[in-house]
């Protein structure tokens, strides 16, 4: 059973993403964070086995959030989530270690197959 | 789609009254039966299938159709058949019209004829609007000056019906320079060209598209509704942004913002449509070019 760090600023996005999480694919969610910011902390102090991360957040986005995780770890498992059409931001995601992307609206199976991989 | 065309176009007309409406959209109500169910009833599916059919279908951006397929339930061709049996609102309407004793057939054709010519559609025209998919219909009633405009509201009107309810009926956009709501929604894209998407309204037509979004009841619209509201549009806002980078136009999307009691002054034109989500009023507001101001 997998560890997931879920960093999304939408509640309703987090709530998606842990019902196909712990529900589906039968892993556990040990902490949500609604910026960077906060999941930088919390990735430091839980050392999740898995990281999903949102692009598009206040305080600190996604892609600083990532950038720091990497620091603190680079081999750290780092799923981005991305609104379908943000294509530069997926390039510098990519330049900085990211291990995954899974773009909104969700796609089922390709979502279940990016988390399944990753949990491994 | 066909039941709120016609049949406000009836009501405007004095040839019904709203409450014969209501008693129209209630028999589509009763009769409308859900693929889950033609399925059950076909003995194509089991009722724990349907069920996690219907779970799934909550969380990921597919049909109810899709994932049965995907999941081995059912075969293609047979869901060609149940979509079938399922569509046609059409036939709904006429039926629904000589059972409720509202009117009869040869009247539903001759109203039929003034609403086409009143309109100017072309025979081809009607029978999308008699058996088009709102995507179909859409496409001929949303026309702005800018077509990526046109192409948002036409992603609008899709995902509403694909996420929040099938009852649907939209006006044709309209040039606006402010506009004020109890209650708004929106997200700004900016970048190579500049974009602005926003949901505005009354409570319980935004808390409406919450909770079907989000597949949980929401007693208030408060910021976790507003939340479920933002998080729609920044999907479609998503999809938009797909299109734009395929053209080479490459735009940043903001975080999506909500607001009580506001006014949105656009420099240049903003697009406004009235759209009805089961008869309660969401006004879409989108444009493009200078950036919107909300006060």
């Amino acid at each position: 059973m997998a560890k997931f760090l879920i960093v999304d600023d939408s509640t309703t996005s987090r709530k998606m993403l842990r019902e196909i999480i712990e529900h589906e694919l039968g892993h556990i969610v040990i902490g949500e964070a609604s910026d960077g910011a906060k999941g930088v902390k919390m990735y430091d102090a839980l050392h999740p086995d898995v990281v999903t991360m949102d692009i598009t957040m206040p305080v600190m986005d996604g892609i600083e959030a990532l950038k720091e995780i990497k620091e603190l770890n680079p081999e750290a498992k780092v799923i981005m989530i991305t609104a379908a059409g943000q294509a530069k931001m997926i390039t510098k995601a990519v330049d900085l270690g990211a291990d995954e992307f899974i773009a909104k609206p969700y796609e089922h199976s390709s979502i279940v197959e990016i988390l399944k991989k990753l949990a491994l | 789609m066909f039941f709120r065309i016609f049949g406000n176009y009836l009501v405007e007309e004095e040839i019904i009254t709203e409450v014969q409406l209501d008693a129209l959209m209630e028999y589509k109500r009763k009769n409308h039966v859900r693929l889950g169910m033609i399925a059950m009833e076909e003995n194509k599916m089991t009722p724990a299938q349907v069920k996690e059919v219907s779970r799934l279908q909550a969380l990921v951006d597919k049909m109810f159709g899709e994932i049965a397929v995907e999941k081995g339930y059912l075969k293609k061709e047979e869901l060609a058949d149940l979509i079938i049996q399922q569509s046609a609102p059409y036939l709904l309407f006429v039926q629904g019209a000589l059972d409720t004793k509202i009117m009869d057939k040869e009247e539903i054709a001759a109203h039929l004829q003034t609403y086409q010519d009143k309109y100017g559609w072309t025979n081809e025209q009607m029978r999308i609007i008699k058996f088009g998919s709102v995507d179909d219909v859409s496409a001929i009633i949303v026309e702005t000056e800018d077509e990526w405009i046109s192409d948002l509201f036409r992603l609008v009107l899709r995902n509403l019906n694909r996420f929040i309810t099938n009852d649907l009926y939209f006006e044709a956009p309209k040039r606006m320079k402010t506009f004020s709501a109890p209650h708004f929604s929106g997200q700004e894209m900016v970048g190579d060209k500049n974009f602005m998407l926003s949901f505005a309204g009354e409570e319980r037509s935004l808390l409406f598209i919450a909770e079907n979004y989000a597949g949980e009841k929401k007693p208030l619209l408060n910021a976790d509704s507003y939340d479920s509201v933002c998080e729609f549009i920044n999907c479609i806002n998503g999809l938009l942004a797909r299109r734009l980078d395929e053209e080479d136009i490459d735009v940043e999307m903001l975080p999506p913002k909500y607001k009580d009691d506001f006014t949105l002054y656009a420099s240049d034109d903003m697009y406004v449509m009235p759209v009805r989500i089961e008869n309660m009023l969401v006004m879409v507001l989108a444009s493009s070019g200078q950036r919107c101001v909300l006060i």
